[in-house]
């Protein structure tokens, strides 16, 4: 027995020796830093900044080559710019439908903001700690004008075991956002140790970047302006006193895609989905109450038309109840005479304008050469020269300027019709026409200078179409009454916002205005209006401090307007 | 002269009988199994007289008997052989199991064990259940075959992974697939999805590299008391695969030589497509890609000759004929060059499109096996061929195996043996991107989503696929679908493995009763995988991608076993394993993936403009290509048995494990466990009779652990080096906190098993086999998916409990009992229920998602109190009252908030296999049935939805339908809406849990009628064997609560291999195999 236990003691410890000489990788359980990353130790704060640069972009438009749909392509769905599946409210989105901006918004850009602050600080980069905190609140006010209550204090706390953040009210973190916004403004005018090496959107410029916080501070306040009125008046009027607001289209606060196709892809997220070449997404029917708008609602087409659209055929005759199903259908009797219907009348020399009703929930048929398309603005589509080419098909990717397109998130223009409202309904200083004025002329301006590479010159409106169609806007403004005044402050907001969802969204609930949007397709009764929206199922299904909302009627705290205001 | 001949001649006999009778001889030889494993302890008796000896370590016996005397050979478990002794001195003998008694079975880490004493229950096919097959896979093989174990194919396509889960799941994010162990050592046998499931699971399970031909024996050990010594690796059962490579340890001195050589055919199994109607909505025809269009046989109102595109009657036949729908493609530059087509009158009538894709398939296997030795060295070589054309075009998996296995016993007590592997497998096929009835969702192209729901009207086999410069081209104006054709034509997987696998054994005796063992496994393969296609395809890359990607994955497995078996007394026996083990895993894969593809056609990366080292298909936080993964794990264990006489035994086992892919504070785990087996009719004799004739009763309680994946403890950042490029064309790089919170406390999943049975025989003809289990995991690892508030999307914690309980049937019923050349009639089969439960979550988890998931679409959770892998999805919206609501339009409204709409998990599946014989016949089957377990069918949904498959045979096509329920304002509904708005809205495209079908299946998977040639005709051949048979795999099922034009096979999920099941993203369908086969011995 002794002598058995000998031997086994000696193999035992001859395998050793053999697995120590030989293969002491087969029993190193050290393993554990992962191959496959880098240690967070190495992080570069510059780096930090283009993500949160980057991720900004997509959480307001999206992301390509997936479903993930941007802030502000929700928000243009429910305002009737672009077209949303319905049949009602409830089903415009599913919770699922917002995950990913959730996701955006919180474990990329605020846990990359919460990582690179504390090492920028040290570093003594003010700027890179006040771009940050700019971009944070923009953020954060977006997901309260969306959502309602959303976690804050309680984020990104993962680290510490928080996994349930409880939601904070709206009006705590449009405080909050103020403060972070006065912060970031006292951070820009410190005496910086290093600049950032890179800044997508304004180049390092620091002023633009105090512009940008301030027409920030005007957006919150004009948002507030149900809420505490005089607030609102006092903070407006000393932004404007102030002068340091985004009035100059060298100011706008926009993100520039590029025409790089791959490796990776960076070209305009809507042009991706639209132009990709293997026909455009079904998430992008124009709605046809918008086209109208643009075409149709003066006595001339806006100036802006032919950079916003492009129309695959001159007219409807290829519409049947295989393309178009509607128009073989009535109107339905609870829309009004001026509602359009199924298609875009040509009143104003444009035809075949293919969209599609509010909330309409058909299938998709075979129509990707009929649909009207992006054009040159925001996307970097083609510009719509009367050419009714099929710009769906596998050559599209060859379109335009190839998606090296724009998001427009605070533009000069915004920040007239922002101004021109809050001198209409609050008496802030200033002449509400002058503003509107200089919103519209601002935006076709921008809208002419960005296409005018791509636009056939008979096409381009000239200074006197232009000067016509305002003065017929601002004529139309001078006579209505105030409420018409609204009503066309905030129509020519929406034509400006084209490619922006989330300023129409709130201003839709905010000022109930344009007022005669198209109905529902599908039913007399839709439903309430989305006053908010579903929290995101990321959300509700893994945070036990949020619970689902029983339904999308639930008004942001700023939006005090009545049950009905808006459908 | 005669009669002195005949004298002389009677003289001469007598001599000889006198001399015979009288010359006592030693009469030596070697007993083996029916492997050719020696059996130690075999009683040989010459009958009538008292003398008699056992076989000695080797198998080996020597008696002195006279010729003409007869010698007995039993072992318990084996059918008693009498041999009478001839003139030669050497009786070798080979014993066949008596299955219907005790048997030898094969236990954790290759120790043989008699059935009896074992506690716990393990199951044995040997290799005639195996080979001979039409499935390559030897997953597939097993199907049906083994109490207690489930298998499942990916999808119709040959050489797809097969998900196998053996006593239900026991983790919810960890694997839950069975630890392999061939010939001794462990075996990888991963699925390395290069994709998302939701992108297409083409890529083969790795035990696809098994022959199932050159398989000596399949032991599976489910119960954790089984497999305590393989450590957290077996705590989803084991599958021990011992090879004829290593059933050589004793000398065969005859060289054999057999060739195994099948032929094989399969039809794919289709829906039965109605012929009525043709493609449109609401018998309005139009070009679509549903087919609710007009009547075939009617040309008056509303019929097809309002369509704009027709153009008369076609005078022979009566049919519509409607313009080409090539004048109506949306870009003209797609038919240029197609002006005849185009100008081709098109007939309005059924087209058996679907039909004529899919092909014949054909699968051919050749299996040749070599086996001889000598006194002291044994060899066994084997190489076996296997080509499988599947009924998809483009589908094929080829694979060569070639092995060779040998041992010798050298004279210095040492025993040296291996086996060697070698096995390569091809693979292709077209991608089978998920579906959801229209085109694929994400990123990669489908062969089948396209294709199955066809419209009737499609002339899908002579309409052009491709346009001359080689874009897909299809009917409809927006060519907006690609073409099925085309996709075959264009785009494919690949999966080229190279793999090596083999064991090493040098054992020591120490003395006559213990030795030592080392023992070293190396498993390593590499696979290259490719996914293709050509530009100008309608899903994914437009402009053509090609993606490859080498990965190799290697395991290092080092053991040193002491094995001792001593009789301590004459009542007590003494059986004790201690060992040390480690095992390295290392997996490694790098590649490159291209898009924009130059010249058509040629898929190379030379080819393409631009080129990446992420892969397109995959999320952005986890698309790098290259990948690395290494872990490793050591362990220490030990078993004693003790046998008191012959019916009472003990075993007691534990095995501590250290793993690197946890910190060290919590990287150590010790899992014990007991069993005990009790045999009353060897306790007590006098219960023991013709009604009882043996009965065992056994408890066993094991444990295990599961350690997480590799570096899931820390925190990583990730780098994005190319984020985007601008328009000045800078490289915007990024860097950002990883979306996983890393969990340093991470503790190992802690499993246990208790288990209860009882193996009896009844009546001399019915064995019946009981287990009843149940099993908790505690500490799930889980991943746990956090609001990204939390600054992160999903973190991992030891959070939540399952349970499983179970009861396992086996039985074998001779009605009518063999004898030679006679006829008889056995009937076996078995019985399985299990129920997974989840009992316990993360506070503030409402569910967890098993799979990935698809908006809108329905998907597998574990929610607590649920059985696991419930599924959830949305439903019809309904009131208080619970009556179901319906919207202006006359549609159900939806309840987008995910509910459960059912349980995959069938509640208990039967097989049944009948066996008859007569003379050299043998005529048997394998029929299945499936009780329960719910699937969320799109097939289903988008065959009667888009209305190729009559629902209600036929439906009225041409009524209204009022939906039950009611309106919102809680009146009775009345919104009439028409069929196709039935079909179409609601039912294809309506709420979830309309797509639910329950999942009872009966099944007729196997019939086999196979002839052996006697001894006496194969006498004057050189053949030792012969034996033919002819089969048929799948011939026959029937999904009870699917609608049966459907054709539905239940058995497929889209998910692949994983914790998800009963989801069908169109799998495409399922084939019928048969064929012949034939086996010869020289």
């Amino acid at each position: 027995m002794k002598h058995i236990f000998k031997t086994i003691i000696k193999t035992s410890i001859l395998f050793l020796a053999i697995l120590l000489f030989n293969g002491c990788e087969t029993t190193d359980l050290e393993v554990k830093d992962s191959p496959n990353g880098v240690k967070p130790s190495a992080a570069d704060t510059d780096l930090f900044l283009n993500a949160i640069q980057l991720r900004l972009a997509d959480f307001i438009t999206g992301l390509e080559g997936s479903g993930f749909k941007g802030m502000s392509e929700i928000g243009m769905e429910a305002v009737r710019m672009t077209h949303g599946f319905g049949p009602s409210y409830r089903e415009l989105n599913d919770p699922g439908d917002f995950n990913q901006v959730w996701g955006t918004a919180y474990s990329s850009i605020l846990a990359d903001i919460r990582s690179m602050t504390p090492i920028s600080i040290e570093n003594g980069q003010f700027t890179h700690v006040a771009i940050a905190q700019i971009i944070e609140s923009y953020v954060m006010m977006t997901l309260v004008d969306f959502f309602g209550d959303v976690p804050y204090t309680e984020a990104i706390y993962g680290t510490e075991g928080n996994f349930n953040p409880k939601a904070d009210s709206g009006a705590s973190i449009y405080e909050a956002v103020d403060l972070l916004l006065i912060d970031a403004i006292s951070n820009l005018n410190k005496e910086e140790f290093s600049s950032p090496k890179l800044d997508l959107y304004f180049n390092g410029n620091e002023n633009k970047w105090e512009k940008l916080a301030n027409t920030l501070r005007l957006k919150l306040h004009l948002q507030q302006k149900l809420v505490n009125q005089s607030t609102s008046v006092s903070i407006i009027n000393t932004l404007i006193n102030g002068n340091i607001l985004i009035l100059d289209s060298a100011d706008d606060f926009q993100f520039q895609y590029s025409a790089n196709s791959s490796a990776p892809d960076s070209r305009h997220p809507y042009f991706e989905k639209n132009f990709g070449g293997s026909g455009p997404s079904s998430g992008f029917y124009f709605s046809n109450y918008y086209m109208n708008l643009l075409a149709n609602n003066y006595s001339t087409a806006d100036p802006r038309t032919r950079y916003y659209f492009y129309r695959q055929v001159s007219n409807f005759s290829d519409a049947s109840v295989v393309t178009k199903e509607c128009s073989t259908q009535n109107k339905p009797s609870y829309y009004s005479a001026e509602d359009v219907f199924c298609t875009v009348p040509n009143t104003n020399g444009f035809d075949g304008f293919w969209g599609r009703d509010h909330l309409d929930n058909d299938g998709i048929p075979p129509d990707d050469q009929y649909r009207t398309l992006f054009g040159a603005y925001p996307v970097g589509g083609p510009f719509d020269d009367d050419s009714d080419r099929n710009v769906s098909g596998s050559d599209a990717p060859d379109e335009g300027f190839l998606g090296a397109g724009i998001s427009p998130i605070m533009l000069s223009s915004f920040t007239n019709f922002m101004l021109a409202e809050a001198a209409l309904t609050l008496g802030t200083t200033g002449s509400a026409g002058t503003y509107l004025e200089n919103g519209i002329r601002t935006s076709i301006s921008k809208t002419t200078n960005f296409g005018l590479d791509l636009a056939v010159a008979s096409f381009i409106p000239s200074p006197s179409y232009i000067d016509n169609y305002v003065a017929e806007v601002m004529t139309a403004y001078n006579m209505g009454s105030d409420n018409i005044k609204l009503k066309i402050i905030a129509e020519q907001y929406f034509i400006a916002l084209w490619g922006n969802g989330i300023e129409a969204y709130n201003t839709y609930r905010r000022t109930g205005q344009p007022n005669d949007l198209q109905p529902a397709h599908d039913l007399s009764d839709p439903g309430v209006f989305v006053r908010s929206h579903w929290y995101p199922a990321a959300a509700a299904d893994n945070n036990k401090n949020i619970t689902q909302k029983s339904d999308v009627t639930t008004p942001i705290f700023w939006d005090k307007n009545p049950e009905g205001f808006v459908d | 002269m005669k009669t002195k001949f005949t004298m002389i001649l009677t003289l001469f006999m007598a001599l000889i009988v006198q001399t015979t009778f009288a010359q006592e001889k030693t009469v030596s030889g070697i007993v083996s199994d029916e492997n050719g494993l020696p059996l130690i302890g075999t009683t040989v008796l010459i009958v009538g007289s008292s003398s008699g000896t056992t076989t000695d370590f080797d198998g080996r016996y020597a008696i002195k008997a006279k010729t003409g005397d007869v010698l007995s050979y039993s072992y318990v478990g084996y059918s008693t052989q009498n041999i009478t002794v001839g003139a030669s001195n050497t009786i070798d003998t080979s014993l066949q199991p008596d299955n219907t008694l005790d048997e030898v079975v094969v236990t954790a880490q290759g120790i043989k064990r008699e059935k009896k004493s074992l506690g716990y229950a393990v199951t044995t096919l040997k290799s005639e259940k195996i080979e001979q097959k039409s499935e390559g896979d030897i997953a597939r093989v097993l199907n049906g075959k083994i109490a207690g174990v489930n298998i499942t194919s990916s999808n119709g396509l040959s050489g797809s992974s097969t998900n196998i889960i053996i006593r239900g799941y026991s983790s919810v994010t960890q694997s839950n697939q069975p630890l392999f162990i061939v010939d001794g050592v462990p075996f990888d046998s991963g699925t390395n999805g290069q994709s998302n499931f939701l992108d297409g699971s083409t890529e083969s399970s790795r035990f696809l590299d098994l022959d199932p031909n050159s398989i000596a024996s399949v032991s599976v050990l489910k119960g954790l008391s089984a497999t305590v010594l393989y450590g957290s690796r077996g705590g989803n059962g084991v599958i021990l695969i011992t090879t004829k490579n290593s059933g050589t340890k004793n000398s065969v001195k005859k060289t054999e030589v057999s060739i195994n050589q099948s032929l094989f055919l399969s039809n794919a199994i289709l829906p039965k497509y109605q012929d009525n109607y043709g493609g449109g909505f609401h018998q309005g025809f139009g070009f679509f890609f549903s087919n609710w269009g007009p009547r075939f046989d009617r040309t008056d109102d509303d019929g097809i000759g309002n369509a704009a595109q027709y153009t008369g009657n076609d005078s022979s036949n009566g049919n519509a004929i409607l313009s080409h729908p090539f004048n109506y493609i949306g870009d003209q530059t797609l038919v240029s060059g197609f002006d005849d087509v185009r100008n081709q009158p098109y007939e309005y009538k059924p087209y058996n499109g679907v039909e004529e894709f899919f092909r014949t398939g054909v699968v051919k296997s050749t299996s040749i096996n070599i086996k001889g030795g000598s006194d002291k060295t044994s060899f066994n070589a084997n190489y076996g061929r296997l080509e499988d054309e599947g009924i998809t075009p483009g589908n094929k998996l080829s694979r060569n195996t070639f092995s060779i296995g040998g041992s010798s016993v050298l004279s210095n007590k040492f025993t040296v043996s291996g086996v060697f592997n070698f096995s390569r497998t091809k693979y292709i096929s077209p991608p089978n991107a998920a579906s959801f009835g229209s085109g694929t969702g994400f990123d990669g192209a489908g062969v089948f989503g396209d294709l199955l729901y066809t419209p009737r009207s499609v002339d899908l086999s002579n309409i052009p696929f491709q346009a001359l410069d080689g874009r897909s081209l299809y009917y409809r104006s927006g060519n907006d679908i690609q073409n099925p054709y085309w996709t075959v034509n264009n785009a494919f997987t690949t999966q080229n493995t190279d793999r090596f696998f083999g064991s090493t054994n040098l054992s020591y005796a120490l003395n006559d009763w213990s030795n030592i063992t080392y023992r070293l496994g190396l498993d390593s393969y590499t696979e290259l995988n490719s996914y293709g296609q050509n530009r100008g395809g309608v899903d994914g890359e437009v402009t053509g991608i090609f993606r490859t990607i080498s990965a190799r994955n290697t395991i290092w497995d080092h053991s040193v076993i002491w094995n001792a078996n001593k009789d301590l007394s004459d009542d007590l026996n003494l059986q004790v394993i201690a060992g040390i083990n480690s095992r390295r895993d290392t997996y490694e894969q790098d590649g490159i993936e291209s898009t924009g593809q130059l010249v058509f056609g040629t898929l190379k990366h030379f080819n393409f403009t631009t080129s990446s080292s992420k892969n397109s298909f995959r999320n952005a936080d986890d698309n790098d290509i290259a990948f690395n993964s290494e872990s490793n794990q050591v362990g220490i264990y030990a078993s004693i048995g003790l046998g008191y006489k012959d019916y009472l035994f003990l075993n007691l086992a534990a095995r501590n494990d250290w793993y690197s892919t946890l910190e060290t504070e919590n990287n150590s785990i010790l899992y014990p466990g007991a069993s005990v087996s009790f045999i009353p009719t060897s306790f007590a004799e006098s219960i023991k009779g013709d009604v009882l004739n043996y009965l065992k009763i056994r408890a066993g309680y094991g444990t295990s652990a599961k350690a997480p994946l590799a570096f899931n403890t820390r925190n990583v950042l990730g780098i994005n080096a190319r984020d985007l490029v601008t328009t000045d064309g800078t490289v915007v790089s990024s860097n950002s906190v990883s979306n996983t919170l890393g969990n340093p406390d991470l503790k190992p999943e802690k499993i246990s098993e208790i288990e209860f049975g009882i193996d009896s025989r009844l009546f001399n003809r019915l064995t019946l086999n009981l287990s009843v289990y149940e099993k908790t995991t505690q500490n799930l690892i889980t991943n746990r998916t956090l609001d990204n508030a939390t600054g992160f999307n999903s973190t991992l914690v030891n959070i939540g409990e399952m349970q499983s309980k179970g009861l396992e049937i086996e039985y074998d019923l001779n009605i009518i009992k063999p004898v030679e050349n006679g006829f008889s009639f056995n009937l076996s089969g078995n019985f399985n229920a299990n129920e997974t439960t989840v009992t316990e979550l993360a506070e503030g988890t409402d569910n967890i998602i098993l799979t990935s998931s698809v908006i809108g679409e329905a998907a597998n959770y574990a929610v607590e109190g649920e059985a696991f892998g419930v599924l959830l999805g949305t439903t019809i919206l309904r009131n208080d009252q619970g009556e179901k609501v319906v919207g202006n339009n006359g549609q159900y409204l939806t309840n987008n908030t995910p509910t459960i709409i059912g349980d995959p998990n069938p509640d208990w599946t039967t097989s049944l296999i009948p066996n008859i014989s007569y003379k050299g016949f043998r005529l048997s089957a394998q029929l299945q049935y499936r009780h329960g377990g719910d699937i969320y069918s799109t097939t289903a949904a988008s065959l009667i939805g888009r209305g190729v498959v009559d629902a209600d045979d036929p439906i009225c096509r041409e009524c209204n339908y009022i939906l039950p329920g009611v309106k919102q304002d809680g009146t009775p509904n009345d919104i009439a809406i028409t069929a196709t708005n039935v079909g179409f809205q609601t039912y294809s495209g309506g709420p979830n849990e309309l797509s639910i079908f329950d999942g009872s299946t009966i099944r007729l998977q196997e019939v086999s009628l196979s002839y052996n040639f006697s001894n006496a005709v194969l006498s004057k051949t050189p053949f030792g064997s012969l034996s033919m048979s002819i089969s048929g795999n799948n011939l026959w099922y029937k999904a009870l609560n699917f609608h049966g034009d459907l054709n539905y096979d239940t058995n497929a999920s889209s998910t692949g291999v994983g914790n998800g099941q009963g989801i069908d993203f169109i799998t495409g369908p399922s084939a019928r195999r048969y064929g012949f086969s034939i086996k010869a011995t020289f």
